[in-house]
């Protein structure tokens, strides 16, 4: 298994702490929010994700890897920040306070509300969260086997297994019940539909 | 569905976000601003930055203690006797410096009072002015940031128009939503000794906007604490338990 930062052993990319950091937020922030509100409660709670992420980052630069390795890199950090928040009261951080606000005028009001295939995101809802997510990473980040490793913390034959049982249990999951639309709530973007 | 290449493509067909769309918000000054916060925040074994030492001691998510115990100190050298001539408060250095750190501008236009501050230090902060209350209140803020114009993301639709505003500076205007939509927001930027001020008004035309960025004054620092809630100093009187940056219930 890698320790998170050391993988890949690529020598840190050129410039100081300060010039890194915004090269990570511009390169990266986007993609971060993207998968905060895939995952997270409302659009409130995805600008606090992305503003502990990146702290954690700007603390801890010198441990984030280069090149393509960062993104998963963060999205590891991002998802322990959803658990840790998961199981804690959310704090409200002032950093993000502008982002939050721009996030409920600028999201379009039918965001996540697009006709999607409802069987499938509640098969996707019973399965486990560790399915689940490495499902959502390979598939919504489009991360690679070694991407996966790198957000979930894990090697990347570990990360291929998981993938591959997390599909097998989710077509099991639709086979079961292929038309089901009753007993699940679909989360997306934090808007519950029935 | 029969495998993975078929689970894969129905799985991404259901992404409730796809990147199109993502890509499309318009939120690159709230990111940038975002960043530079974050970038000011301190790292472990970093030495804080110049300017940060000579600004009042305010930790950003704590900000409500130290500054009510810097206030109560200065509410309380005004209680003994800090009143200056003419009925004017001769306001102690703490609140005089908290004064200064901001960019000591105000919306003067009848009506329009300071509902909030927060985080006032040299390297960021904001002001929320209010007219009116109810659904039909209006609203207006004003923030800084160590920042400059030309870093300031632009909407690709769009030029900013530069427009003289009260304080005889030239503003970068930006309006973000459609007019009469709910998210219409208007932006003025502008630079200040180092420092980027925006100013911003929401549900306006381009005219009203630039009428109310003519009302913007720079002001003494006895003006600007003057017109400040008068909750703010009463809650130095112990009433700690509300913080200073809190809007009026």
């Amino acid at each position: 298994v890698r320790r998170r930062g050391q993988s890949g052993g690529g020598a840190l990319p050129p410039g100081g702490p300060e010039e890194r950091f915004e090269r990570l937020f511009r390169e990266h922030g986007r993609g971060l929010l993207g998968y905060a509100l895939r995952r997270a409660a409302g659009p409130e709670d995805a600008a606090d994700v992305v503003a502990e992420t990146f702290l954690v980052a700007w603390r801890r630069i010198d441990e984030v890897p280069p090149g393509s390795q960062a993104r998963p890199w963060l999205f590891g950090v991002a998802r322990h920040t959803l658990a840790n928040n998961a199981r804690g009261a959310r704090r409200r951080d002032r950093l993000s306070e502008r982002l939050r606000e721009d996030l409920i005028t600028q999201l379009p009001a039918d965001a996540g509300q697009t006709p999607v295939d409802t069987p499938l995101l509640e098969a996707l809802e019973r399965l486990g969260e560790d399915d689940r997510e490495v499902l959502r990473l390979a598939v919504w980040e489009q991360l690679d086997s070694d991407a996966l490793a790198l957000a979930l913390g894990v090697s990347s034959v570990t990360a291929r297994g998981r993938l591959h049982r997390a599909r097998r249990r989710l077509r099991r999951e639709l086979e079961k019940n292929p038309n089901s639309t009753q007993g699940v709530q679909v989360k997306a973007l934090g808007m519950e539909k029935a | 569905v029969k495998n993975d290449r078929s689970i894969d493509a129905a799985l991404a067909a259901a992404n409730p976000l796809p990147d199109g769309q993502l890509r499309e918000l318009p939120l690159e000054a709230a990111e940038r601003e975002l960043m530079l916060a974050l970038r000011d925040e301190g790292r472990p074994g970093e030495a804080k930055p110049a300017s940060r030492r000579w600004t009042p001691h305010l930790p950003r998510l704590a900000f409500g203690a130290v500054a009510l115990a810097a206030l109560a100190a200065a509410v309380i050298a005004i209680g003994l006797g800090g009143y200056g001539g003419a009925g004017t408060p001769a306001y102690a250095a703490g609140l005089v410096r908290l004064a200064k750190a901001s960019p000591l501008v105000l919306l003067e236009r009848p009506g329009w009072r300071v509902e909030s501050i927060g985080e006032p230090s040299r390297l960021r902060g904001e002001m929320r002015f209010r007219k009116g209350s109810g659904p039909g209140a209006q609203t207006a803020e004003l923030r800084w940031r160590r920042d400059n114009v030309d870093s300031l993301p632009v909407p690709s639709a769009q030029r900013p128009a530069a427009i003289m505003i009260g304080l005889s500076v030239r503003a970068l205007v930006t309006v973000y939503g459609s007019e009469g939509g709910r998210s219409r927001k208007l932006v003025a930027a502008w630079e200040d000794h180092g420092r980027l001020l925006e100013f911003t008004s929401f549900g306006l035309d381009l005219a009203e906007f630039e009428h109310r960025l003519d009302s913007l004054r720079r002001v003494g620092t006895t003006s600007w604490l003057d017109a400040l809630p008068k909750r703010v100093t009463a809650s130095a009187h112990g009433e700690a338990s509300r913080p200073l940056a809190q809007p009026a219930p």
